[in-house]
């Protein structure tokens, strides 16, 4: 995978030019060893290796010859570097056919290295050090070594363990790791507010120490069952660094996200279903996943004696039983439905992991439900009228500002400040309801959506957008 | 098909002559980016800090993030979302923006400086006629650069008259608009520092006139004509990292299936005619124009290159065939799609049927050849509710011909293979199902479909329970306009097929074998059956045939293919039996707890 690194400087005369490579023996670059043959030809790739000043600081990479030359040009300017610049780029040389998932990998590390490298040059005790070192070499003298160093490390520790530790100075350590790719490398994940989060890799109990206050303070209420404005009000956290930590976790493949789980949802099969059905072991994890304790089972809870007897009496819970209950989602009926159809064979089955682990694995989606309002345009007319009442302030927000910036802990005793009108009626509520209820039912927001940001429950929705206050409100399953 | 754009970010065209790399042309034009990629950073407070991590700029995210919630879309009713792209990209058909208004050669495209862009797009001969790729931020540039063999004899072409000009006078007139045109601030970059005007014209170029090179006639990047031959030319595509899933191009293909064939016709015609000189030329003019009237269609309206290069971008970047025309020849660009078809065998596509994706009267006469070849009759015979393997038989031709031709069709994304469209089917809401085009499927839907409920009432409906399509008609003479409704929303992917999928159920385990526990065994693996379970389907046989003796006969076929991959809807053009008599072998093995399906999407 990793065939060389080299370091590339701009020279203030000669321009462009390979300064340092590892190992140190092979023909990289045509003439670099005093070799006529090479991997590559170092003029045909300077304008990359160097490039323009607005091009440096960040990655730049180039393909050439069946090879993926990976870097970071660094531009410094300063009045005592000759041309008041200081360039150069640390470069890796990769197979041209690295999967794509590696190559972010190698791009973070390359850009590690190059933040360690300017580091080395700009900051603290070892400022100028690279500077320094390419002087020494110019005029001749015997060179610290420091960039030979670098280089050596780099490439010898990251072909061979995958991660390198390089000491440069007592201060100056420099640490890569380069991660093993994900299947599916997420870039950033979206995180709804209505999103339920699931932890898919623990988090150690050490870790705390080192995450950042959010993340340690929302880790416990993230269950697979609260939505993210559940967790930030559990937690008491501001919902958008809620957000924000979760999203932390779901990109670093920690958790992951579901829908909100209820009686009224609707699931439905996907064609992964034939190869959860073919593999023995799945279902086994399935089946160890899904099985509870009858005790505990709150459906169970409402059954006479010889109904709980019955029950005990079917179910072993063998693989043939998990497949035909999974077979036997619709895809049109809720939950609620399903549960009473296969009442027996659920005695000891948890039925919300039961949906879970189907969306877990792929072979199972929620069918969302969308709303289009035929009569929208009136409700926010009438929702005027009812916009006359509203607290002076949120209270709520107006806690979690103070909270925020002050660090005080106690909920304001005092009742939100009312304007001076009438407190509204019952009709003005329902206006005030409706008004935001519409701006949902263009086709193109989720229920769950609704139920969350309105506080209200999914029947509530739909009692209110069957009210007739909407006209014919279409409910799309999709 | 619904709108999934690929990651594509932009087109670009920079040609290289004496005085250096110039980029000629980009759409769409992002010089307006920073200010965007700010809004974008601060809409969302979440978003705040989301690239810290990752150690690159975050910028590219941004952008191609940006990009990804857009459409564009000529020639259809996404247009909108195409202004939005356009609009979002800084580049827009007569609007007064100052960021598009300067044209392609200043300032920033893609968040990079486009005189860097420039440098760095044009590599040296090395690169001639290889894959050209660079990454810069995250952002790929792929192309194909080619080196112009510049011995032969200047061709004759339309731009080119042979009549002398005079050089002076020609340059005075473009210079004298290129002095009120090009922006002061541009007059001290590098290469047009001390010329305010053109000094040659194109014509005096061409026909021989010397140019020195220097700086005097530099043509530079920022609105100073080219006047000297074309030393190569390299269209490239960007191409960002957020693709939408199962979309997303690699640089790989983009180069292999759109790149390379441009480059290679554009070259051919090059040879040929000086076209893409002619070309760069007409678009460096046009972009004086496009700066005095703050319009970019000029640009469009005189260069066939822009616009071919324009269509093909908006085409490849939603996944669809670009069509263009080149000096009069057409060409056609695609990037293929990660392939369903190697997981069709050919018994299953002939069980299935195609579904035209395009009209069917426009499709035959896109076609060269005469009416009555054999990929016109297979159009025209051709119904999403006719198997294959019928339309074989009633166009007696090979089985070889016809799966070469509907292998073409499926190539141009002319058509899509299905299970064949049935009455007794299931439908239902799409998982993809364009929400965002929701309200201009239910005009189209309407208007094509006057007799049939409004769709807002059709879809609710098909959500509340799993109804067979044709028990949505209430009077059997209604069942053709039924039919081709339902074609009709398949093609707009707002409807799938519900699939049944089955496995073969075996009685009670013997002693001795695993899964003692189970009553019933599923056969999960039909292709390799073991001993026992060879032995017991045997019996089954046994008994099947004691009542029906087809049945008995067929099994062994039928288990084969109950698999829980094949949908049972494609069962009866497999086996080759019609439907009615499947379904009640069906019944048959489900009454007798022999068969488990499956609903799946």
């Amino acid at each position: 995978m990793l065939q060389a690194i080299f370091y590339a400087r701009f020279h203030p005369e000669r321009g462009p030019e390979l300064f340092s490579q590892w190992p140190p023996g092979l023909a990289l670059f045509r003439g670099s060893i005093e070799s006529s043959n090479g991997l590559l030809e170092f003029s045909e790739l300077s304008t990359f290796l160097v490039p323009p000043q607005d091009l440096t600081n960040r990655a730049l990479s180039v393909c050439v010859n069946g090879y993926r030359i990976l870097g970071f040009p660094i531009s410094l300017e300063g009045a005592h570097y000759p041309r008041n610049r200081f360039a150069f780029d640390v470069c890796v040389v990769l197979d041209e056919s690295l999967e794509e998932s590696w190559l972010k990998s190698w791009e973070a590390v390359v850009a590690k290295l190059a933040r360690f490298m300017r580091d080395l040059e700009a900051n603290g005790s070892t400022k100028g050090m690279l500077s320094r070192e390419e002087t020494i070499r110019d005029a001749g003298g015997e060179e610290t070594g420091v960039v030979n160093k670098v280089l050596k490390g780099v490439f010898e520790d990251l072909a061979e363990y995958g991660e390198c530790c390089v000491r440069v100075s007592k201060s100056r350590v420099l640490n890569l790791r380069l991660s093993a790719p994900t299947d599916d490398p997420v870039t950033t994940p979206k995180v709804q507010i209505w999103d339920v989060p699931l932890l898919v890799r623990s988090l150690q109990s050490f870790d705390y120490a080192t995450l950042d206050l959010v993340l340690a303070q929302i880790a416990p209420h993230v269950n697979g069952v609260s939505h993210v404005k559940k967790i930030a009000q559990l937690a008491d956290v501001h919902l958008p660094l809620a957000r924000k930590a979760i999203r932390t976790l779901v990109r670093s493949g920690h958790a992951m996200t579901l829908d909100i789980f209820h009686f009224q949802a609707v699931y439905q099969l996907t064609a992964d279903f034939a190869w959860f059905v073919g593999d023995a072991q799945m279902i086994d994890e399935c089946r160890g996943y899904i099985a509870i304790n009858p005790a505990d089972n709150i459906l169970a809870t409402s059954w006479d004696a010889a109904t709980r007897l019955r029950a005990s009496e079917i179910s072993p819970l063998t693989r043939t039983t998990v497949i035909e209950l999974y077979s036997a989602i619709d895809g049109t009926s809720p939950v609620a439905e399903f549960c009473i159809a296969h009442e027996m064979h659920l005695y000891n089955i948890d039925v919300r992991r039961l949906f879970t682990f189907g969306i877990i694995k792929g072979f199972v989606r929620r069918r969302q439900k969308y709303v289009v309002g035929s009569n929208t345009s009136n409700i926010t007319d009438r929702a005027s009228n009812a916009a006359r009442w509203k607290p002076e302030s949120d209270p709520n927000k107006a806690w979690r500002n103070a909270a925020f910036s002050s660090g005080w802990a106690t909920p304001p005793v005092h009742s939100p400040t009312m304007t001076k009108d009438p407190l509204p009626s019952g009709k003005q509520l329902r206006d005030d309801l409706d008004a935001k209820l519409a701006k949902y039912l263009d086709g193109q927001h989720c229920i769950d959506q609704m139920c969350v940001e309105l506080g209200m429950t999914e029947k509530a929705v739909l009692a209110r957008l069957n009210s007739g206050a909407f006209g014919d409100a279409a409910v799309l399953l999709r | 098909m619904g709108y999934r754009h690929n990651g594509l970010l932009a087109v670009l065209l920079v040609t290289r002559s004496r005085p250096g790399p110039k980029l000629v042309f980009c759409y769409p034009l992002s010089s307006a980016a920073p200010d965007l990629v700010s809004r974008d950073q601060s809409s969302d407070y979440e978003d705040d800090g989301s690239n810290s991590d990752a150690g690159l700029s975050g910028q590219s995210d941004a952008i191609t993030e940006r990009s990804a919630a857009i459409a564009p879309k000529r020639g259809n009713p996404d247009h909108r979302e195409d202004d939005d792209f356009v609009r979002q990209l800084g580049l827009g058909a007569g609007r007064s923006n100052d960021a598009s208004a300067r044209g392609p050669r200043h300032g920033l495209l893609l968040d990079l400086n486009s005189e860097s862009l420039e440098r760095v797009l044009a590599p040296g001969r090395w690169s001639d006629g290889k894959k050209f790729e660079i990454a810069v931020n995250g952002v790929t540039f792929v192309g194909h650069p080619v080196f112009v063999k510049n011995d032969r004899q200047p061709a004759k072409g339309p731009e080119r008259e042979q009549r002398p000009r005079s050089p002076s006078a020609d340059g005075q007139r473009v210079g004298n608009e290129a002095i009120g045109d090009v922006p002061a601030e541009n007059e001290s970059m590098e290469g047009s520092s001390n010329t305010p005007a053109i000094l040659g014209s194109l014509d005096s170029t061409v026909s021989g006139d010397a140019s020195l090179g220097t700086s005097a006639t530099s043509s530079s990047s920022h609105g100073v004509f080219a006047t000297e031959r074309l030393d190569m030319f390299h269209v490239v595509f960007a191409v960002g990292s957020s693709g939408a899933k199962g979309a997303k191009v690699n640089a790989n293909q983009i180069h292999e299936h759109v790149a390379k064939p441009l480059s290679t016709a554009l070259e051919y015609l090059e040879i040929q005619d000086n076209y893409v000189s002619r070309e760069s030329k007409k678009l460096l003019l046009s972009s004086q124009a496009e700066h005095r009237n703050h319009s970019s269609e000029a640009v469009y309206a005189k260069s066939e290159l822009a616009t071919a290069l324009r269509d093909s971008f908006v085409s490849l970047r939603q996944n669809e065939v670009a069509s263009v025309s080149l000096d009069h020849t057409a060409l056609m660009l695609l990037i293929p799609e990660s392939n369903t078809l190697s997981m069709l065998s050919e018994k299953d596509m002939f069980a299935s049927a195609i579904l035209l994706l395009d009209d069917r009267s426009s499709m035959l006469s896109s076609l060269s050849s005469d009416p009555s070849s054999p990929l016109s009759s297979l159009i025209l015979a051709s119904k999403p509710t006719k198997a294959l393997s019928k339309i074989a038989a009633s166009l007696t031709m090979s089985t070889t011909d016809i799966l070469e031709m509907v292998r073409h069709l499926l190539h141009y994304r002319k058509a899509r293979l299905i299970v064949p469209l049935h009455a007794g089917n299931v439908y239902t809401a799409s998982p993809d199902l364009p929400l965002h085009r929701l309200e201009g499927l239910c005009v189209e839907w309407t208007h094509r479909f006057a007799s049939l409920p409004g769709l807002l009432s059709l879809l609710p409906a098909l959500g509340k329970s799993y109804t067979k399509w044709g028990e949505m008609a209430e009077d059997r003479s209604e069942r053709d306009i039924w039919m081709e409704g339902l074609a009709w929303l398949i093609r707009k992917d707002v409807l799938v097929l519900v699939k049944t999928v089955g496995w073969a159920r075996l009685p009670k385990q013997e002693h001795g074998e695993e899964n003692q526990e189970s009553e019933w065994t599923l056969i999960t693996d039909p292709a390799h059956l073991s001993e026992a379970e060879e032995h017991r389907v045997d019996l089954m046989i046994e008994e099947l045939g004691k009542t029906d003796v087809e049945l008995g006969n067929r099994l062994p076929e039928i288990l084969r293919l109950l698999d829980g991959e094949h949908a049972l809807e494609r069962f009866p053009a497999c086996l080759g039996v019609k439907r009615a008599k499947f379904q009640t072998w069906m019944t048959v093995l489900k009454d007798r707890g022999w068969l488990r399906t499956a609903q799946v999407v």
